[in-house]
């Protein structure tokens, strides 16, 4: 189960794409195999020896013996190539020993952190050592967080139109003191601030709501111990105090058929994010995977936009939407995006006031809606409402192209002002509207 | 300043505030009564984050205008995922060669574009005109629903000749001609005679055109008192080629009397020979039929004159002005003062009528002339024009393989591009291929690579595939045909 897409968004560069396009034909190997799990080659190189090429179809890892420091390289690109566009060259079925003990060194490599992970936890830990650690963190927590409250309150007494408030090298130094504070996630709200609050057009209005918002997240850290087990556990997540991931893989997990029905791909600080909305066809529940790559590497997504994912999945704590961990690759089908959505704007709205209502400080909702673009920048859904949409104008222009007028199933996010478009049904296809290299 | 109350407060500052603005919603007012005024600072700040809270969870969706135009259902099934894929990497720059035969091959599947990749075509087609006539046979009802939409598209819709002479594109405008032409033609004559004058010179020159492709009876008229006297001179040159195919017209009856008498055939020792007879004096009246007096640089006068004269006889015509069978007229040999001036008539004359040249003899004998003249152009052109009139290409091919030079031979097929015999190929390109040092360059590689029948494909690979190494160009070569593969397989 391989797409083309998937290739092309795991390419380190456009030259390596290219050389691969270029090594993606059968005449440039002596021998190409594949199985379920993995396909493997020997290209044809320079040297005497050919290249033994191996992908992982799991999570798309790949290996050769080139000594290219492009990851993947041009034989890996182009051996995925040849498995999307004519994968019967793809003869071989006994797996050669070079793979054999490559996929059995990373069986093992995984079973080993496993185990060390394991260990991590069962480890009669040093439980007074652990206390102490545990609590100089919450400590700097505090400190920063009371350090926001004050800052919050300072500039609310001088008001938001003084020059400190709407310098951005205020909201820069806060941003620092923030992850010195073990607090990245009011690090990352502060950079929100920075980066668009103080270039919005109605950046008063903007600023006021945003410091009331970051108010209450500091007053609702410091009386957490007052709150519900689900909005602290939100809260404390919003902080960037959340629970590990092994806390939240030992929660019992969701099975269902999942569909890839939206991703975004975002970069910053080097550090490229892989944002996948996945909705659960039978819970009705929706949740947003992430994965990460540092640059120059790539997010290798063993998931296509649009596929159908069998596996369950362990959801942070909070009210939601959450952020959840996928147990393993699982089953994964392509097949025709769903028929219809029950859903029209007016229950969008409803679920995003109910939303809200548990969690305040809540940015954006998913959703699976049949809707049209109308002329005047919004778009339509089936029950006749409509709300504002915000694109630039290549999208609007697809969006127009396949919708033809007429409501078609689209996902994507509603974060109270406006509607994103992630992904729509092309007849059986399931289009990407935010793909890196669309 | 902001119209919310609350908004001004907080730009205002709240160290001297006594207490908040009202609540924005009476439904919040139990809230803003709970809020402690101990910190105003504070209570300006929770307000706002119950404002903000408020508004979002409040937002009510507008109510939709209704669609008026949807597009029409489509009756093609959409091109295949792959097919798609390998269209958007020729219109991003890759194989750009191989569009035109995808384009071909695509609109023979009966298939459409899917609208996901309508945008790009949209665009390369008000980009590039070349590609207008073959995407706007792909774009379904989609495309052309959205060339309503948009005017930048709206080159979709004169390409399926939306046909209206006041219309105010020139493709519009043609279309009607095009269509009136053929079931009227004295209309088409009333209107393009009218407006003639007020027309655009790259109009007259299209209008020209569709002439010179489909002559008409009715055109003699218009042809010889417009098209003749235009200013430019490709005008002319195409009225003059559609004026010499209406054998009927007194234009074509002067260019066959200027000829006749000029030349004969005479025996001389059992060979025979056309003997030719140049005028001794230019005639003021050739010149409103297009001739000039003034020779160029290097060619005298009377020759000059004389291939003029023969360029404006259809080679067809000259069997029956020598009173010969057609088979006769390249066996003899020609008077040696005037044979190149004649040759250059003849070829002149090829260029301007092909189809009236009796290319498939024409070829032939060209192709094995021991001296070509210098100044006729240059040979592997003339030949690969005549070649694309002949109806049985591959006859003259394999006469042309057995003759040319190689080197000739590959040029002759990169400025063909279209699909020759695989005996051909065998012959001629794999020569080329595995020539060292090779001699041709890698786009000229990928040119040589569109001449390959598909289903020739793979033995041509498997021969390279047997070659020690491949140089750059052939490498190219290799690539060209595995991608014109895969996008077979993937249309069909």
């Amino acid at each position: 189960m391989l797409t083309a897409d998937q290739v092309t968004a795991i390419v380190p560069d456009a030259a390596s794409l290219k050389a691969g396009r270029g090594l993606a034909t059968p005449r440039k190997w002596e021998l190409l195999g594949a199985d379920e799990e993995a396909l493997w080659g020997l290209a044809i190189g320079s040297g005497k020896n050919p290249y033994q090429t191996r992908v992982s179809l799991s999570d798309l890892a790949t290996k050769c013996s080139c000594p290219s420091r492009k990851f993947p390289c041009k034989h890996a690109i182009a051996l995925m190539l040849i498995a999307t566009g004519e994968p019967a060259s793809l003869s071989e079925k006994t797996r050669p020993d070079w793979l054999k003990e490559w996929l059995e060194s990373r069986a093992e490599r995984q079973e080993k952190s496993a185990a060390k992970q394991a260990a991590k936890v069962d480890k009669p830990v040093d439980e007074k050592a652990a206390a102490k650690r545990r609590e100089k963190k919450a400590g700097r927590i505090e400190e920063g967080v009371d350090l926001l409250r004050q800052t919050l309150l300072d500039l609310s007494r001088e008001g938001l139109a003084s020059p400190t408030a709407r310098d951005a090298s205020t909201w820069e130094s806060l941003q620092r003191r923030m992850i010195d504070c073990q607090a990245p996630g009011l690090a990352t709200a502060l950079r929100h601030v920075t980066d668009e609050v103080l270039r919005h057009d109605e950046v008063e209005t903007q600023l006021a709501y945003e410091m009331g918002r970051r108010f209450l997240l500091c007053k609702s850290y410091e009386r957490r111990d007052q709150l519900d087990d689900s909005t602290r556990a939100q809260i404390e997540e919003l902080i960037g105090d959340g629970p590990r991931s092994e806390e939240v893989k030992s929660l019992p997990a969701v099975e269902d058929h999942w569909f890839v029905a939206g991703r975004q791909v975002f970069e910053r600080d080097r550090l490229t994010t892989s944002l996948s909305w996945l909705l659960g066809r039978r819970s009705g529940r929706w949740a947003k995977v992430l994965r990460f790559a540092h640059l120059p590497s790539t997010v290798a997504e063993p998931w296509p936009l649009g596929s159908k994912v069998n596996t369950g999945v362990c959801f942070y704590p909070g009210p939601g939407p959450n952020r959840a961990l996928p147990m393993d690759d699982g089953q994964v089908k392509l097949e025709k995006p769903p028929a219809a959505s029950d859903e029209g704007f007016e229950a969008l709205l409803s679920r995003y006031a109910k939303s809200l209502v548990a969690n305040p400080f809540l940015r954006s909702l998913p959703f699976l809606i049949e809707l049209r673009p109308e002329a005047n920048g919004r778009l339509a859904d089936r029950l006749g409402k409509a709300l504002r949409w915000s694109a630039d104008e290549a999208e609007s222009l697809r969006v127009e192209a396949i919708t033809g007028g007429a409501a078609t199933l689209a996902c994507g996010e509603w974060d109270g002002s406006a509607l994103r478009l992630l992904g729509l049904a092309d007849g059986e296809n399931w289009v990407s509207l935010k793909s890196r290299n669309g | 300043m902001s119209e919310n109350p609350l908004i001004a407060t907080s730009l205002l500052g709240a160290s001297r505030l006594k207490t908040l603005p009202p609540a924005p919603d009476p439904s919040l007012q139990p809230v803003w009564d709970r809020l402690s005024m101990a910190d105003p600072a504070a209570a300006v700040l929770e307000a706002l984050a119950m404002d903000r809270a408020a508004r979002l969870a409040g937002r009510k969706p507008q109510e939709a205008t209704t669609e008026t135009e949807l597009s029409p259902p489509e009756s093609a099934a959409p091109l295949t995922e792959l097919a798609v894929m390998a269209l958007l990497r020729m219109l991003g720059g890759e194989y750009r060669e191989v569009l035109p035969e995808w384009l071909e091959s695509a609109s023979e599947s009966g298939r459409i574009l899917p609208p996901r990749v309508l945008p790009e075509a949209l665009e390369a087609g008000r980009r590039d005109r070349s590609l207008r006539a073959p995407l706007a046979a792909l774009m379904g009802e989609r495309g052309r629903w959205m060339a309503r939409r948009h005017k930048a598209f709206s080159w979709v819709l004169d390409e399926s000749g939306e046909a209206d002479w006041d219309a105010d594109h020139a493709a519009d405008r043609l279309a009607w001609l095009k269509e009136t032409r053929r079931v009227d033609p004295q209309q088409a004559v009333v209107a393009l005679t009218e407006s003639w004058a007020g027309e655009s010179p790259d109009f007259r020159q299209a209008v020209a055109q569709l002439a010179a492709d489909d002559p008409l009876p009715s055109d003699e008229v218009w042809l010889e008192t417009l098209a003749l006297k235009d200013r430019r001179q490709d005008t002319r040159r195409l009225a003059t080629a559609a004026l010499l195919q209406l054998s009927d017209s007194a234009f074509a009856q002067r260019a066959r009397d200027r000829l006749r008498g000029r030349v004969r055939v005479s025996g001389k020792w059992l060979t025979w020979n056309i003997e030719v007879e140049p005028p001794e004096a230019f005639e003021k009246a050739w010149e409103s039929d297009g001739l000039s007096a003034k020779p160029p640089a290097g060619t005298g006068e009377k020759a000059w004159w004389l291939q003029q004269i023969v360029s404006m006889v259809p080679i067809a015509e000259w069997p029956a002005i020598l009173e010969i069978k057609e088979e006769e007229l390249f066996t003899l040999s020609i008077d040696s003062d005037w044979k190149d001036a004649l040759l250059i008539g003849w070829i002149e004359s090829a260029r301007n009528i092909p189809k009236l040249a009796l290319p498939g003899r024409l070829i032939h004998y060209l192709t094995e002339l021991k001296k070509w003249p210098d100044k006729a152009g240059v040979k592997f052109q003339v030949l690969a024009s005549l070649l694309e009139v002949e109806p049985d290409p591959g006859k003259s091919l394999e006469v042309m393989a057995k003759h040319l030079a190689d080197e000739e031979m590959t040029r002759l097929l990169m400025s063909y591009r279209r699909v020759i015999p695989q005996s051909t190929v065998r012959a001629v390109v794999r020569k080329t291929l595995s020539r060292k040092p090779v001699t041709i360059t890698r786009p000229e590689g990928r040119l040589l690579a569109l001449c390959v029948p598909i289903e020739a494909i793979q033995s041509e690979l498997e021969w390279l595939s047997r070659l020690d190494e491949l140089s750059a160009p052939a490498e190219e070569f290799a690539t060209t045909l595995e991608f014109r593969r895969s996008l077979f397989s993937s249309i069909s």
